[in-house]
């Protein structure tokens, strides 16, 4: 049996010292209880010596010889009394020392006084008593009773000293310990959170560098594509009396190039660039809505399940990215599952906290969930899912973007995801939109319509955009439609224009161009024509655009690329909205 | 007639004969406690009998009624002390202890060695002579106090306790020098 020394209480060392002195007091109180009692023995010892030596003297009355007897006992320096009685109990013959009185008479009741032991003999001869000797020895002295207490004590003060210092040294090494386990703790906790710190500051990082590059390239890749399809745009309606050939031709290309801008609006939508069209929407109709779409896409190896609740909210959220995220969704099931297995798109209200019960009030919003009996994924996986680039599928089959998009998506709407997965069972991803408590109305998705809005008469344009091409494709779709189109490439020639022509009756500028950026020329415009519409467009607009609200009348807002219908849309409701 | 005659001349007889003692009473009291004490400081030879010890008072007894008082009560190692007034010591006297004082029957010297070499313990008196038996009164300082004779004792048998030497006078050692 191991003693762990630490263990032992300081309680316990200070009951040990505490016993330690009462022991030592309990035996010094016997020893001097032994003592005095050896003593006072010795005193009867001595008088019944005395009396074997007196009997002769006494029996034959001799005092000389008693009284040398007596003389001899006397030596002693702690006799007090040494004295001889006779058989009638008269004093024979004795000494007394140091003011101590000697008795003439025998007497039992005589106290001889404190410290002092008293002893009686008779004195025999044969069986007849025919004297009594008696003895007053002085116990010990003061000085040398005090001076024996006073070792003692000593001896027993040090030995509880000790266990004193020994405790109290104890106490204090488990206190340092326990404060340097307490440090270690601490540090060992901070630590980690600084691991914690550093690893969310690496994945902020790298969204945030990742975030600048596709928005980079999606910028440009916009603005080609908003050449491409503005032109294919008009080339279709140019060439509409001839062939079909051309048609179908030019309407694939526009539908390619669509795919391609959706990317692009993905890949902005996660880099947190653009500025999505949240809109009011039933998720219930909007999955129903998708459910051919999903079928053809998906393969005929995929059972799919539609559980829409009753009752669901609103929710308020850019629809096509909705459709994009569900759609993403069901493609990373169908690759889970290798084509084959089931699939299963479930919606439902919840009370949601992001981190847990308990720790904040918990939200409504709308579930959708998409789930999969597929292996399901492993913890590392898991981990990375959302991570940009991050792909489980082979090359050429994932860009590795999906989850990602959906992940910016749903947070730049005021959602989360969830992923549940348990290997071997399969995937369910939870989609988490917030509760919309506005207006009822919710906004068909995607309604296309051949009814263009065109310009009315004295509708004056001014286009301003740095890139030229652009601006050409713009001043052409605007044409089109029936516009006046006047053109500047900066803010500053737009103000001088502006300030010659008061016909003007809408601004349509670019947002980000160097020098003078839409927003600070829109304010500029205000100052001089405070009624003036203003449109903005941008296909990399910063956050403060989105932020500012674009809910006033006269301004209104395009995200590049757009076809020529929601252009047409867009003009004529902000024009009207400002008539109004 | 006749008996009370010889009665009176005997005590006459024994009057003038009896030297005169001139013991004053106190002296007598005390040689008679004496007497009867000393036997508790002496040992006999053989096996402890009960019968009374004998305490002879041989020759002119100048203590009188002092002694039969004294012994009176009186028990030496527990055994009672009976008296016996002899005019001489023979060996076959029966006496325990023998207080010689002479006679014109018998000197205390032929006392001495009438019984000589025999469990007797002789007393003598320095008023009588200066033949000394195992123990010899003798007044110093106006005390009664004795001499004792350890070696006689010896011869004779007789072991005297240390605690009487103790008080002796002188004391002749048994141990031969």
């Amino acid at each position: 049996m191991r003693i762990n020394w630490q263990r032992i209480p300081q309680s316990l060392a200070a009951a040990l010292a505490v016993l330690l002195l009462l022991f030592g007091v309990a035996v010094v109180t016997q020893a001097d209880r032994d003592y005095r009692d050896e003593q006072a023995r010795r005193a009867q010892l001595r008088a019944e010596i005395l009396a074997a030596n007196v009997v002769a003297a006494v029996d034959f009355a001799d005092l000389e010889a008693a009284r040398e007897t007596v003389a001899a006992f006397g030596v002693d320096p702690a006799a007090r009394i040494v004295a001889i009685y006779d058989a009638g109990g008269t004093l024979m013959t004795g000494m007394s020392r140091a003011s101590v009185r000697l008795p003439q008479r025998l007497d039992p009741t005589f106290v001889p006084g404190a410290n002092l032991a008293e002893g009686r003999a008779p004195i025999m001869r044969a069986r007849e008593q025919i004297g009594t000797t008696y003895v007053v020895s002085e116990l010990e002295p003061l000085s040398r009773r005090l001076a024996r207490y006073a070792l003692i004590t000593l001896l027993a003060v040090m030995a509880s000293l000790i266990v004193a210092i020994l405790g109290l040294s104890q106490a204090a090494l488990r206190r340092a310990n326990r404060e340097l386990q307490d440090t270690n703790a601490e540090l060992l906790r901070q630590m980690s959170e600084r691991e914690k710190a550093e690893s969310q500051l690496r994945q902020a990082q790298k969204m945030e560098s990742i975030g600048q590059l596709t928005g980079g390239i999606a910028h440009d890749f916009n603005n080609m594509l908003a050449i491409v399809i503005g032109s294919l745009d008009i080339a279709e309606r140019r060439f509409e009396r001839n062939p079909e050939r051309a048609k179908i031709a030019i309407g694939h290309a526009l539908e390619g190039a669509n795919r391609a801008a959706s990317l692009t609006r993905r890949l902005l939508a996660f880099a947190r660039q653009a500025p999505l069209q949240p809109q009011p929407i039933d998720a219930n109709a909007l999955v129903a809505g998708m459910s051919e779409l999903l079928r053809r896409t998906l393969g005929e190896g995929i059972t799919i399940e539609t559980v829409l609740a009753g009752g669901l909210w609103r929710t308020h959220a850019d629809p096509g990215q909705v459709e994009n995220a569900i759609l993403n969704l069901c493609v990373n099931a169908r690759d889970a599952m290798e084509g084959h297995g089931q699939l299963t798109i479930e919606t439902s209200n919840t009370m949601f906290a992001p981190d847990g019960p308990g720790a904040k009030a918990a939200d409504p919003f709308v579930v959708i969930a998409i789930s999969d009996n597929g292996p399901g994924m492993t913890q590392e996986v898991l981990d990375r899912a959302f991570e940009p680039f991050f792909t489980t599928k082979g090359l050429g089959k994932g860009t590795g973007l999906g989850l990602a998009q959906v992940y910016g998506f749903v947070r730049q709407s005021g959602g989360h995801v969830n992923i549940h997965t348990e290997l071997g069972q399969g995937t369910t991803v939870c989609l988490y939109l917030p509760r919309y408590f506005g207006a009822d109305t919710t906004v068909p998705v995607d309604e296309p319509s051949r009814d263009l809005p065109r310009a009315q008469d004295g509708e004056i344009v001014l286009v301003v955009e740095d890139e030229e091409q652009v601006r050409r494709m713009s001043i052409e779709t605007l044409s089109e439609l029936g516009y006046q189109v006047v053109e500047a490439q900066d803010g500053l020639d737009a103000l001088q224009i502006l300030a010659n022509r008061p016909d003007i009756t809408l601004l349509f500028t670019d947002i980000v161009m160097p020098d003078m950026n839409g927003r600070q020329l829109a304010d500029r415009v205000r100052a001089l024509r405070p009624e003036l519409p203003v449109l903005f467009t941008t296909g990399y607009a910063p956050d403060a655009v989105l932020r500012s609200g674009l809910g006033g009348q006269d301004v209104g807002f395009i995200s590049k690329p757009f076809t020529v219908d929601q252009l047409a849309r867009r003009v004529r409701a902000v024009l009207d909205g400002a008539r109004r | 007639m006749k008996r009370s005659l010889g009665l009176i001349a005997l005590l006459l007889v024994a009057a003038l004969a009896a030297p005169a003692a001139a013991q004053p009473a106190s002296e007598r009291a005390v040689k008679a406690a004496f007497l009867v004490k000393f036997g508790n400081y002496v040992t006999w030879p053989g096996p402890a009998t009960a019968g009374p010890i004998t305490l002879c008072i041989v020759g002119r007894d100048p203590l009188g009624s002092a002694i039969d008082r004294a012994a009176a009560g009186q028990q030496v190692n527990g055994r009672p002390l009976a008296v016996r007034r002899l005019p001489r010591l023979d060996h076959d006297s029966g006496c325990a202890i023998a207080y010689l004082l002479g006679s014109n029957a018998q000197a205390v010297p032929a006392a001495l060695a009438g019984v000589a070499g025999t469990p007797v313990l002789t007393i003598t008196d320095a008023r009588e002579g200066t033949a000394r038996g195992v123990i010899h009164f003798e007044i110093v300082r106006n005390r009664v106090r004795f001499h004792i004779d350890e070696r006689a004792a010896a011869a004779s048998g007789l072991s005297v306790s240390s605690k009487l030497l103790a008080i002796a006078l002188t004391v002749r050692s048994r141990m031969s020098r």
